[in-house]
């Protein structure tokens, strides 16, 4: 069944578009690969014995897991002594806790996208990378959590963001805050993302338990399995859900950011205060999220031999998707400086005018020349073809994503309608340490996830060989 | 663990046979010999497989899953928790414990459906999508750790790269033989009986140590509720001494002993201080007024300049003017001339008399008499019916506050070269920005009036102003200019400051330059209403034949 060569996915095509080579479209899993060649690549990765982790592995462990460390330690220290050892300051009371929130929340985008509205578009080549993704924006999620919870100061009362009853104050949360929205679509993001992920994994988790031979193994992998045997009722109830799941999780993804943006749009400070804000931040988070994708699936694939399950056609569509959204919030920002001019509103041009030219000018042309220059390269083939340089161009896309935060809301705050209530923000060591230490949670959990669980969705794989290949007998029969 | 014990022990226990495994080679295989085999009568048939195998629920003739119904009512679930959770908590209120506080916020209703939009659409999505996960795990009858099939050595391969029929032994016609020629006669690759096995019980000790371990998790809990349901007189323990007292001062505050003299907290703007863009160099330009000699803070450059009898500074701020504009001697508006010209000042603005009015001097005097202010007062004539939702313009010229008195520059400013080409670029920056209100040639009959017309909102539209309008025409240059910088004046306010009119300001959007080209070209079509044939010559009146 292996040696048939899948040439087509998704149907027949016209025999004009046959002729022209350039209309083949290419493999979504490369030729030869069975069934079990499939299981056999993905589960080695899990099933390498505890003395053979490679170095690589324990080497960017080892430094993800002392900065994860670090992280805790200065979470700690500001418990202990205070806000004040960050940078935060009147007025710039948000600085970098909430430029890292939403930040990594951005980052989560990617994941939730590439699972649930692919799917819904059924396009099929989603099925290498989405569990990849979903992981990313799981661990995503749980950076993105912890800043606002550090950020309320006094942390003990975090639970007062919940609607709990309290005896004594006949007190509850105000519910036309878009901070308390925040609570509620974050909290359902990262809930439903972590089902969604979790429920995604069940069947390669029963592939694992049955080829475990180790008795902690078979334990783990029994107990996370839930005891799935793939029968075809499972099946059938799994696929409604899941697509359920991903009909529920296309608008959950698209909510999010627009809730994310509201808590700068529904104040009314300038340069916050505008309904471009919504679509502008959900492309943005998009397009960092596919960086970010990029980021960790380039070296990924080639330390893991995965290049025949993620194929060069995964990655170009990514930087395609990377161009569109990249060329939308370059849109996005030109269209911010357009609003400020046409309103006629004074301290508008003028916050715009000081995002520019004013403090912060080198975060803003680091912002734009990252976000909006640099994908502009994916327009040549040779960027979308070679994985190192989309590498070093996902890198700046990350760069200039964090940048893009930080310009919202470090310029608009600075600059007050109150000119003696200026300020400058500067970051504290405190501030840095945190930021770094946020990525080195992010990766510990990553090559965690690397290490022991499915990092590719290979029932879904499957599922899609299976496609192909029975499309090819149709071809023949009508040619 | 049950590993311990996948080999049964035939001498305590006799495996009972439960049903029949036929293996299959591939994902088409597997549904035609599905279809087969439920053909043969089969009905307890049940088929395994690596991936969601397409066409298999047809060959099995399966039942659909009713779980998108249960989640579509999860999910009205939803909405209707968090709608009631948001109206309880927020806008009902009653004298018992837990009730919910009506929270009255700047005047806003206590409940409005915008606002609880986003909450209810998430809790929507975590209803439902918590349903269709608890969901299938629950109609899967999952988890289920302990499965025959997971013993047979064979059926390992079901989530790797093998398919398999089952048929199980409550099937009617249920006969190890028979099933196993069958599948064989239907292209199975491998048959054989599965049967029933012993599991190992658990553990004694999990029972109990389970249920100290869920009574100690509760302390906790049980301990916060305690101590948010008791009363202490003691303090509450300050560990964090720092957050709660802090030597600092708050703005807006006194200080007893204070460093200062006055005993604010905060400092005041340095006296003189004019933000950056704000300045006034040459108030006949930039306001098309000359204010009154009273300093404001709009004019207290100006003042300064004055003081010291020095020229202006060479660079303007902010606003774009042209470069000539540092020319107009400062001093020059606070000089002479009569205001008498309101009403013959119409006749003399066209572009051909642009080189006379250049001789005169740019602007009313600061010292003009009272009396003649009524004849620029702007009241019911100019303001729109509608402009006003308090003050209908009705009202008269005899209630309305006085207009006060304001020099409005009657000619054009001296920086401003008034030639055919600024009445081009007047023509075309009216045509930007004014026309599509007033109409191109200034009835107030623009596209946005045609189309508010269009769509009968006369109740709440308030027409644009004609620019024909008998009090337009008498408007000084200086107050068109003033209209297109800051809008219309709609009133005025008893201390003589204008109350603004439905019109926004354009000076945002327009320089100082392009607003006098914009006063040239309203003043030539408002010319070209109210010539006379006398006023023309011989040939222009040929042209009009």
């Amino acid at each position: 069944m292996a040696t048939a060569d899948y040439v087509v996915n998704g149907g027949p095509v016209p025999v004009a578009d046959q002729k022209d080579p350039r209309w083949v479209n290419p493999p979504l899993v490369e030729k030869g690969q069975t069934y079990e060649s499939v299981t056999e690549s993905i589960c080695a990765i899990n099933e390498q014995e505890v003395q053979k982790t490679p170095t690589a592995w324990l080497f960017s462990f080892f430094i993800s897991a002392s900065l994860a460390g670090m992280f805790s330690a200065l979470i700690a220290y500001l418990i202990f002594t205070g806000v004040g050892v960050w940078g935060n300051t009147s007025p710039i009371f948000w600085a970098f806790p909430i430029v890292n929130f939403v930040f990594w929340v951005g980052i989560g985008h990617a994941g939730t996208l590439i699972s649930a509205i692919l799917f819904i578009f059924r396009q099929n080549w989603r099925t290498s990378i989405n569990r990849f993704a979903e992981a990313m924006t799981i661990f995503a999620v749980v950076c993105a959590g912890t800043f606002p919870g550090i950020h309320i100061g006094r942390v003990w009362f975090a639970y007062f963001l919940f609607p709990l009853p309290t005896t004594h104050l006949y007190m509850w949360p105000n519910f036309r805050s878009p901070l308390l929205w925040d609570v509620f679509a974050v909290g359902t993001y990262a809930s439903v993302s972590l089902v969604f992920w979790y429920m995604g994994m069940i069947p390669d988790l029963a592939t694992l338990r049955d080829r475990a031979n180790g008795k902690i193994r078979q334990l783990a992998y029994g107990i996370a399995s839930l005891g799935w045997t793939g029968s075809a009722s499972q099946w059938r109830v799994y696929e409604k859900a899941y697509t359920l799941l991903s009909a529920l999780a296309a608008p959950l993804v698209l909510s999010v950011h627009t809730i994310v943006s509201f808590d700068f749009a529904v104040s009314q400070l300038p340069g916050w205060h505008t309904t471009i804000f919504p679509p502008y931040f959900v492309a943005g988070a998009v397009f960092s999220g596919f960086a970010m994708v990029i980021t960790l699936m380039v070296p990924c694939r080639k330390w893991y031999g995965l290049q025949h399950v993620v194929t060069d056609q995964h990655l170009e569509n990514i930087c395609k998707i990377l161009l569109a959204t990249g060329t939308m919030v370059g849109l996005g920002y030109t269209t911010e400086f357009f609003m400020a001019w046409y309103s006629g509103v004074a301290g508008e041009q003028d916050a715009f005018i000081n995002r520019m030219f004013g403090l912060q000018w080198p975060a803003y042309y680091t912002m734009f020349i990252c976000n909006v220059f640099m994908p502009q390269l994916f327009w040549f083939k040779k960027f979308r073809s070679t994985p190192i340089l989309m590498f070093i161009v996902s890198i700046f896309v990350n760069i200039g994503m964090w940048f893009e935060r930080y310009v919202i809301v470090v310029t608009t705050l600075e600059r007050t309608a109150l000119p003696s209530s200026w300020n400058a923000f500067s970051p504290t060591w405190v501030d840095y340490g945190m930021l770094i230490g946020s990525f080195g949670l992010f990766f510990t959990l990553f090559l965690l996830f690397l290490r022991f669980l499915p990092i590719v969705a290979m029932a879904e794989v499957k599922g899609v060989m299976a496609h192909e290949q029975a499309h090819h007998p149709d071809l023949a029969d009508h040619h | 663990m049950s590993h311990h014990d996948t080999k049964p022990e035939p001498a305590k226990y006799e495996p009972k046979v439960i049903g029949v495994l036929g293996e299959f080679a591939g994902p088409e295989q597997l549904v035609a010999g599905a279809r087969a085999i439920r053909e043969k009568g089969y009905r307890k048939v049940e088929a395994y497989s690596p991936f969601p195998v397409h066409g298999i629920d047809d060959a099995l003739a399966a039942p659909k899953p009713i779980l998108p119904w249960v989640v579509l009512g999860a999910g009205l679930t939803g909405c209707a928790v968090a709608l009631l959770m948001q109206w309880y908590m927020n806008a009902f209120e009653a004298p018992f414990p837990l009730s919910g506080y009506d929270y009255g916020i700047s005047g806003k209703p206590s409940w409005s459906l915008p606002a609880n939009i986003p909450v209810t659409f998430e809790l929507i999505v975590l209803f439902s999508a918590f349903t269709a996960f608890l969901g299938m795990i629950a109609f899967n009858k999952l988890p289920k750790f302990s499965n025959p099939l997971f013993r047979n050595e064979r059926f390992t391969r079901a989530t790797n790269d093998k398919f398999f029929l089952l048929i199980e032994e409550d099937d009617p016609q249920f006969a190890t033989e028979s099933i196993t020629s069958a599948f064989e006669a239907i292209g199975a690759v491998h048959v054989e009986a599965l049967y029933d096995q012993p599991t190992t019980p658990m553990p004694s000790w999990i029972v109990p140590v389970g249920a100290v371990l869920m009574v100690a998790g509760l302390i906790p809990l049980g301990l916060v509720a305690m101590n948010r349901n008791v009363h202490t007189s003691t303090p509450r323990l300050s560990i964090w001494w720092d957050m709660d007292y802090q030597p600092k001062y708050k703005a807006q505050t006194t200080i007893p002993d204070s460093l200062f003299k006055d005993g604010r907290s905060a400092r005041l703007p340095v006296e003189g201080t004019v933000a950056r863009g704000r300045g006034v160099i040459d108030p006949a330009l930039e306001l098309g007024y000359i204010p009154a000699s009273e300093p404001t803070f709009e004019t207290a450059l100006l003042l300064q300049e004055e003081g010291t009898g020095e020229q202006p500074p060479a660079e303007e701020p902010a606003e774009e003017t042209p470069a000539d504009a540092d020319e107009a001697p400062a001093e020059e508006p606070a000089e002479e001339e009569s205001a008498d010209q309101p009403a013959d000042e119409t006749t003399e603005a066209p572009a051909e008399k642009s080189t006379d009015m250049q001789e005169e001097p740019a602007a009313e005097p600061a010292a003009e008499p009272a009396d003649e202010a009524p004849a620029e007062e702007p009241t019911a004539e100019e303001s729109q019916p509608a402009t006003d939702e308090a003050a209908p313009a009705e009202g008269g010229e005899a209630e309305a506050p006085a207009a006060p008195h304001y020099n409005w520059v009657s000619e054009f400013p001296e920086a401003i070269t008034v030639d055919s080409d600024l009445m081009e670029r007047g023509e075309r920056q009216y045509n930007i920005y004014c026309a599509v209100c007033h109409g191109y040639a200034g009835d107030g009959d623009g596209l946005v009036h045609q189309r508010a017309i269009a769509r009968e909102q006369l109740a709440t539209w308030a027409p644009p102003t004609s620019i024909h309008n008998e009090a337009v025409v008498k408007y000084p240059v200086g107050q068109l200019f003033d209209t297109i910088s800051n809008g219309n004046i709609g009133d005025w306010t008893k201390d003589g400051t204008p109350m603004r009119g439905r019109m926004a300001g354009y000076k945002q959007q327009i320089s100082v330059k392009d607003r006098w080209a914009i006063v040239l070209y309203i003043k030539a079509l408002q010319k070209s209403r109210l010539v006379t044939p006398d006023e023309l010559s011989e040939q222009e009146l040929a042209s009009l034949k």
